[in-house]
């Protein structure tokens, strides 16, 4: 056993020893983010909302660690979790040592949370309540007397002085099956209930609680049937508790449960919590700027839950955004905003280890945009969108390093010059679907690399009407269940699509070259072209040279490639066949098998 | 003064430079492989001088010409050459004497076998024509 001393620093004097084997002390629970609005300035962290860590109470057991408490010497007995249950039984009450009234205080489990600087934070606790010793969740027949279980928000002062405020589901005398709610400002309470059976039903002893905690650091109480959440704010709709002996808080606040009973009337009796979880977002918030050469610079480097990371609209010049995401808990969104500016640049990066839910890149309408949104997710991206931009001399570089699925990359529409779309995937596990959209520009060229080696469902390629075009969409399959390239009517435009299916290929052959030489031979980064024979992309060498045939200038389509995937091939080729090469319609006139696994497909223009 | 050996070869030129298969594909004198199919070359071949057809004022001649027609066709060769064929009998035979005061008679001579080569891009057809114009000019002048 080893003793830490706690002094207070809020000028009570009051000091408190604990057994540090008992108890757990919580990381630094602050965030900082730095934030800058402008060159050569610094602006101080200012956010920091604390840890939470949800509780379902699963097993059996002490009471989980995040759980720090108060006077839990036995008073309550066998407190601890119960198979999805926190509870506690009240079995003697002697001296009311369990109760929380005036300067009784019992026992207390709590998180310490910080009040948001906006908006609000919540939590909800289900299936609050008071039960037969043996049947916890069972409604606890009243005879009149006082038992309580429920939520107690108590001020962060080591305890040196009793300033809470709580609402408990139980029997109030009179007032049975109600919810209690009670202010406490340095041992003295005030108190009032929400009437007889406040749930639907009579003597129901169950419901649910939900606090949420104010930015001018007042909390909000409301109840609902179990599961039901149809909220009722406490005292007539204020969700204050009273408006007398309320304590003040400070910037932070302990957070928790309370199971009590005043006298022995209603003794024995258990109570109990299903789950006690923070419902709310946690948004991290830069502010919004309007200065020019600005630059957000924001940095979350923390091992909390941030739920939220939000960047804010601009309206100036030159403004740089890298937000930089390196958390290692989910985000549930990452949001880039509108920007109506020139010479922009967002340079969203995420480095998470876990799924990034949405991402999101807003619609641009300037000059000078670079958007270089770079994911590199070990999980799946559920969504990723890229908008549509109007403006010239836009560069969208997406690259998806991912080995997991990716199942959905949008390309957006565009309209003007001079783009580059440079989507790369190098994906390990399938793509649902990968498409890209209508262009109708100019100087456009899209290089779609997929090097995914298991099935794409879908892989398609945009229509095209202008010039001068050039896709150059490579897919490495081993299935494709479908690929499509559409309509194009422009000229000049260079088609290479190549698909290389692997299960074709087996691994015996007759050829004296070994196949790894051959694939080098006819790669399409070499001197490769593909031919399309009943919907089979094939790589080889395409040759048309000239000739002279009866004094008749000619040329000599002829295409050199492996002789096992022609042979794979169904129907088999054939003399007559039909292949496409670089856009024109030829049918096959001889094929000539070098002996080697290489065959040679002579050609006549259809 | 021109040679009537030209004047006929022009003639000849100008009247199979309107058939329905060709048209104007028609070359003479060609040293450049063809580019454009169907076609027609018309060749100038022996310009005889048969023994006893000639008197004191005039002297009898036999112009020989070789006309080949050229197809490019995945289709049956042959048959489009027979189509030239046909086409080109008519436009000689129709009027035998071409138009021209000094020429006898046209005689065709007859067809090679067609040829075909399966090098190119297309099938390529050949056939050649055969025909005789007989014709005179003056003792003094050949283009008289």
């Amino acid at each position: 056993m080893s003793l830490v001393v706690f002094n207070s620093d809020n000028g009570g004097g009051a000091s408190r020893v604990v057994d540090v084997d008992q108890y757990t002390v919580n990381l630094p629970q602050t965030i900082n983010l730095p934030l800058i609005g402008s060159a050569a300035s610094t602006i101080a962290p200012v956010v920091s909302n604390g840890t939470f860590i949800d509780d379902a109470f699963n097993g059996t057991g002490p009471v989980n660690s995040q759980w720090l408490s108060h006077q839990n010497d036995g008073r309550v007995d066998s407190i601890g979790n119960r198979a999805g249950y926190y509870s506690g039984d009240v079995l003697t009450n002697p001296g009311d040592i369990t109760e929380w009234f005036h300067g009784l205080s019992g026992t207390y489990h709590y998180q310490t949370v910080a009040f948001p600087a906006s908006g609000f934070d919540e939590f909800v606790i289900r299936d609050v309540g008071i039960g037969p010793v043996g049947n916890p969740q069972g409604n606890h027949f009243s005879n009149g007397g006082f038992a309580f279980t429920g939520v107690m928000c108590h001020v962060d002062n080591g305890f040196s002085s009793l300033d809470y405020e709580f609402a408990v589901v139980g029997h109030r005398g009179a007032a049975t099956a109600t919810l209690e709610c009670k202010s406490t400002l340095n041992g003295v309470s005030g108190v009032t209930d929400e009437g007889a059976n406040v749930f639907t039903g009579t003597g129901v002893t169950h419901g649910d609680i939900r606090i949420r905690l104010m930015p001018d650091r007042t909390i909000e109480f409301a109840y609902s049937d179990l599961g039901a959440n149809n909220w009722i704010l406490i005292n007539g709709g204020t969700g204050a508790t009273t408006v007398n002996n309320k304590p003040t808080f400070g910037a932070t606040v302990h957070i928790g449960m309370i199971i009590y009973a005043q006298g022995t009337t209603e003794l024995p009796f258990t109570g109990s919590f299903s789950s006690f979880e923070r419902a709310s977002t946690q948004q991290v918030t830069a502010p919004a700027l309007s200065s020019t050469a600005t630059i957000n610079d924001i940095t979350l480097s923390q091992s909390l839950s941030a739920q939220s990371l939000t960047v804010p609209v601009t309206n100036s010049l030159a403004q740089i955004f890298p937000p930089v995401v390196s958390e290692v808990i989910p985000i549930q969104s990452l949001a880039i905003p509108v920007a109506n500016s020139v010479v922009q640049i967002y340079s969203p990066v995420v480095s998470e280890v876990i799924p990034v839910q949405s991402l999101a890149i807003p619609v641009a309408n300037s000059v000078a945009q670079i958007f270089v949104p770079v994911v590199s997710e070990v999980l799946p991206i559920q969504s990723l969108t890229m908008p549509a931009v109007n403006s010239v001399s836009q560069v969208f570089v997406l690259v998806l390093n991912e080995i997991v699925p990716g199942q959905t990359l949008v390309m957006p529409v565009v309209s003007v010059g001079a783009q580059v779309y440079t989507p790369v995937a190098s994906l390990e596990t399938p793509v649902q679907s990968l498409s890209m959209s209508l262009i109708a520009s100019v100087s456009q060229i899209n290089v779609f690399d997929i090097s995914v080696v298991v099935l794409p469902q879908f892989v398609g390629i945009p229509a095209v009407v202008s010039v001068p075009q050039m896709f150059l969409p490579v897919v490495a399959l081993s299935v494709t269940q479908s690929f499509s390239v559409s309509l194009i009517s422009s000229s000049p435009v260079i088609h290479n699509i190549l698909i290389i299916d692997p299960s074709v290929v087996s691994p015996e052959r007759d050829s004296k070259i070994p196949e790894a030489d051959l694939r080098e031979m006819f790669s399409i980064s070499e001197l490769g072209d593909v031919a399309v024979i009943s919907a089979i992309s094939i790589v080889g060498i395409f040759k048309n040279e000239y000739i002279e045939a009866f004094d008749v200038v000619g040329s000599a389509p002829a295409f050199s490639c492996i002789a096992k995937d022609i042979e794979a091939i169904t129907p088999a080729v054939a003399r007559g066949t039909n292949v496409t090469v670089l856009g024109v319609l030829y049918s096959i006139k001889n094929i000539k098998n070098d002996g080697n696994g290489i065959v040679n497909l002579i050609f006549n223009e259809v | 003064m021109t040679h009537r050996a030209e004047n006929i070869m022009q003639t000849v030129f100008s009247l199979l430079g309107g058939l329905t298969t060709t048209g104007e594909n028609i070359s003479r004198g060609r040293s450049e492989p063809l580019e454009t199919l169907p076609a027609l070359v018309l060749e100038q071949g022996e310009d005889q001088i048969p023994e006893g057809v000639q008197n004191l004022a005039f002297i009898r001649r036999v112009l020989n010409l070789k006309i080949i027609a050229y197809v490019k066709t995945n289709a049956q060769f042959d048959t489009a050459l027979n189509q030239i064929r046909e086409e080109v009998y008519f436009a000689l035979m129709a009027d035998r004497s071409q138009g021209l005061d000094f020429v006898i008679d046209t005689n065709p001579l007859g067809d090679e076998e067609p040829e075909i080569s399966g090098d190119a891009e297309k099938n390529i057809g050949r056939q050649v024509m055969n025909f005789s114009i007989s014709y005179r000019h003056s003792l003094a002048s050949a283009g008289a």
